[in-house]
């Protein structure tokens, strides 16, 4: 059987009235990178590996108590101080199955105001995608079953 | 709301893990079709009923599948709520992420106040 994935291009975009070379620094720095690169206020992020530097590696826990509930591995491909950072995540669950990996562009830029920062995510599901293909398909089978009853 | 694990983090590894596995997604995709006997979804895999029962089990430990006894049947069937709730992980994502530059975005304006 072969695995469908799911694909998906989502652009973020913020502005803050900092400089450039601060909004890099959160991105640089691991201890400032842990303040907030954390998905919500339950999950605590622990840094097992942190090399921020083109070719890279940075390894990261997601956990709600002792809970392992994800391991991120991201791998940097580019870095342009104060200007861009290119980055892969691949997010497993604990136990090291693959759900999906995001190439993360992000592009920091001077404005008016300070700076913009446009996060560029494209994500590929690689987790039950088939599985779910093949539930919708059934699910509209079902549907135009259902209509052709009530319909007749 | 944007938790990964929004369905709990045991319950979706689990129900991750029990994706994971050619012969247990084949079992999903056959009881798409309606509810079916363990025995009949055992017979087109090349494999004894006992190692197929504990595909099943894996499958029930995900939340994939909720099984029942008719008779000397183990009928089973598809918990479709699971499956719904793995393919949102993408959208949990992308919420995630956001929460992630919204935080960001917290500390500097949290830095401007004490400036």
């Amino acid at each position: 059987m072969t695995d469908k994935m799911l694909h998906r291009t989502t652009v973020l975009e913020k502005s803050f009235a900092v400089s450039a070379a601060e909004v890099f620094a959160v991105w640089a720095e691991v201890e400032k990178r842990s303040l907030w690169n954390t998905p919500s206020d339950d999950v605590v992020i622990k840094y097992t590996e942190d090399d921020f530097s083109v070719g890279g590696k940075d390894v990261s826990l997601c956990l709600v108590g002792d809970q392992i509930m994800a391991e991120v591995v991201g791998i940097y491909h580019d870095i342009v101080p104060d200007e861009r950072i290119i980055y892969t995540e691949i997010i497993k669950t604990g136990e090291g199955f693959v759900l999906g990996i995001s190439q993360v562009s992000v592009d920091i830029s001077a404005s008016n105001t300070g700076t913009s920062m446009v996060v560029t995510l494209q994500t590929v599901a690689t987790a039950g995608a088939d599985v779910l293909d093949e539930v919708a398909a059934g699910w509209t089978a079902s549907m135009a079953k259902m209509e052709a009853v009530l319909a007749g | 709301m944007a938790n990964l694990n929004a369905a709990g983090p045991t319950r979706i590894d689990l129900g991750f893990h029990a994706l994971a596995d050619a012969t247990r997604r084949a079992v999903i995709q056959k009881l798409h079709e309606g509810e079916a006997a363990a025995t009949e979804l055992a017979e087109p895999f090349d494999m004894a009923l006992p190692s197929f029962m504990k595909h099943l089990k894996v499958l029930e430990a995900g939340g994939l599948i909720s099984t029942r006894k008719e008779g000397r049947k183990r009928m089973c069937r598809l918990e479709r709520e699971q499956l719904a709730r793995l393919s949102g992980w993408i959208n949990a994502y992308e919420a995630g992420w956001r929460n992630r530059l919204n935080r960001m975005e917290a500390m500097f304006e949290d830095k401007g106040d004490k400036t």
